[in-house]
């Protein structure tokens, strides 16, 4: 069949699956705050104090809440997009380009513009972004925050990691793993994957490199950049990190039950929290922390054996990173970043 | 402006083009949104493939313009900033699974409203999606959107050449991967 024949039969299924919708109210906003006179804004500022302590008894009493606390809140430039923890500091992407929260003081400092970014890592003192621009990875200094360097690649990048001193750069289409010498800034390596495979997901953990996608988990040893195994697990791997000695794979909305566990040793593949529909996960501080849709979202930690314990309901869906000794939590609508100290979600069990 | 042009721009405007005649902003972000909701929702669902989160995608979309609406408003094309936004967030990877565990969260109560679509067209939408993030929206825009490529280069905020290019190379590789004839590239 011809390619402009098949597209346009595409085009009227997709419109034909919307065909019935009818459009919803739009869920507007809130309208901003009205303005207060300046001569109005101290008592107004007192009835408020007055208002917080009283609803809240419990700031009354001490920090004794019943779940555990935010550490800070810190509004963003724009809807986050990735993060990674590195030198003191969590380095966010959003729409309008890279953040730099400082950890000590929770302050997040000004954005460096960057054109449509996609993922970051960070290695040898900068932090390294994927935009969708180009076929090129930016390369920002940690400590002065500007841009230091661009390396080209052959296809567009869609995911980054650090491991074994390289940056890796996972590209779709083709589908492609690139080594990058941070020091010479250099493409070094570059690794073919099955034309067929679709991959999601890059991470470093038990000193290889993991590709998780449509069926297949890749294993790659970064010393002399090759496959080294494929495990085939049931469903698409969107996410997958390393802790409690395994790897843990959360899926795509169209299979949202459950973890697959896998033993990186033996390559066996067991699904748990299947009554959990898990829509993020990150590992930190000897453990693995999840969010849960079962009962709206909830942050939540997973022992060894798959078993869920819910920590704190949350406002909205979250994407969690960790670093710094806590548990991010990125919220689009905001958009924000709440951080939960891991010592103290470890205390409430 | 001649009458393809004016058709172009009644499909991605709405808003300059309200039939009531009515030009005061309220009125016409929701004219844009009852006439733009259900492509814009196609657009986001084969960009995204996700039928749950589709609906959200495009209540974002809009949200965002509304929130702009003084600015957007005075644009020739409202449509394509809608367009644009919807599109961005449909391929972002993060901000999809955001949007679809918020759907996912909903949808414990009610079940999604977008149709599945047939086995054959989801395979090509899949084929699409696993396109560079630019190649998969020209193609979106092109075939879904039935959009010339000045108008793709409009929403997409580049120049032709860069559309020309890039439906170049995404028909080559989706005729490669759904072992299809390439045939004659589109005008």
């Amino acid at each position: 069949m011809n390619l402009e024949r098949r597209a346009r039969q595409a085009a009227q299924g997709a419109r034909a699956s919307v065909s019935l919708l009818d459009a919803p109210p739009l869920q507007r906003p809130l309208r901003s705050w009205p303005r207060i006179s300046l001569r109005l804004a101290p008592a107004v500022a007192v009835l408020a104090l007055l208002a917080v302590v009283l609803v809240r008894p419990d700031w009354r009493r001490g920090v004794d809440s019943a779940r555990p606390a935010v550490a800070a809140t810190i509004g963003l430039s724009g809807a986050p997009i990735a993060a990674r923890f590195d030198a003191n500091a969590m380095w966010v992407l959003t729409r309008s380009g890279l953040q730099r929260i400082d950890a000590n003081t929770n302050r997040a400092g000004p954005t460096l513009a960057l054109q449509r970014p996609v993922d970051l890592t960070t290695a040898s003192g900068s932090v390294w972004v994927a935009t969708d621009a180009g076929n090129e990875i930016t390369r920002v200094s940690e400590t002065t925050g500007r841009i230091v360097s661009r390396v080209a690649l052959p296809s567009l990048a869609v995911a980054l990691e650090t491991a074994s001193g390289s940056v890796w750069a996972l590209s779709t289409a083709p589908a492609r793993l690139f080594r990058i010498d941070p020091t010479s800034g250099r493409l070094v390596a570059t690794i073919r994957l099955e034309d067929s495979f679709s991959p999601s997901s890059i991470t470093a953990a038990f000193g290889s490199i993991w590709i998780g996608g449509n069926g297949i988990l890749w294993k790659i040893d970064p010393a002399d950049a090759t496959i080294t195994s494929r495990i085939h697990i049931a469903r698409p791997a969107i996410r997958v990190v390393s802790a409690l000695g395994a790897l843990w794979a959360m899926s795509d909305e169209t299979h949202p039950a459950g973890l697959d566990r896998v033993d990186p040793k033996t390559g066996s593949v067991m699904t748990v929290a299947r009554e959990h529909d898990v829509s993020s996960l990150a590992a930190g501080g000897d453990s693995l922390w999840m969010i849960s849709l079962r009962n709206g979202p909830h942050l939540a930690r997973v022992d060894a054996n798959g078993r869920v314990t819910d920590l704190r309901e949350l406002s909205g869906s979250a994407v969690i990173v960790s670093g710094g000794r806590s548990i991010w939590a990125f919220f689009s609508i905001g958009p924000s970043v709440k951080r939960f100290p891991i010592e103290d979600l470890l205390r409430r069990k | 402006m001649n009458q393809a042009e004016k058709l172009i721009g009644g499909f991605l405007t709405g808003a300059i083009e309200d039939p009531t005649g009515q030009r005061d902003r309220g009125a016409s972000f929701d004219y844009l949104y009852q006439t733009e909701y259900r492509s814009v929702v196609a657009l986001a669902y084969v960009l995204s493939g996700s039928r749950a989160g589709a609906e959200d995608i495009a209540q974002e979309a809009f949200l965002a313009t509304h929130r702009n609406w003084k600015r957007i408003v005075k644009y020739e094309q409202p449509g394509a900033w809608v367009r644009r936004v919807a599109a961005n967030i449909a391929v972002s990877l993060f901000r999809r699974r955001m949007i679809e565990a918020r759907a996912l969260a909903r949808l414990a109560a009610e079940p999604a409203r977008v149709s599945m679509m047939d086995d054959q067209d989801a395979e090509f939408w899949a084929a699409v999606r696993s396109l560079p993030t630019r190649q998969a929206q020209v193609v979106a825009l092109h075939y879904l959107e039935d959009l010339p490529v000045i108008e793709i280069a409009r929403v997409l905020d580049c120049a032709e050449g860069t559309v020309k290019a890039h439906l170049h190379k995404a028909r080559r590789s989706l005729a490669r991967r759904l072992s299809l004839d390439e045939g004659q590239e589109p005008e």
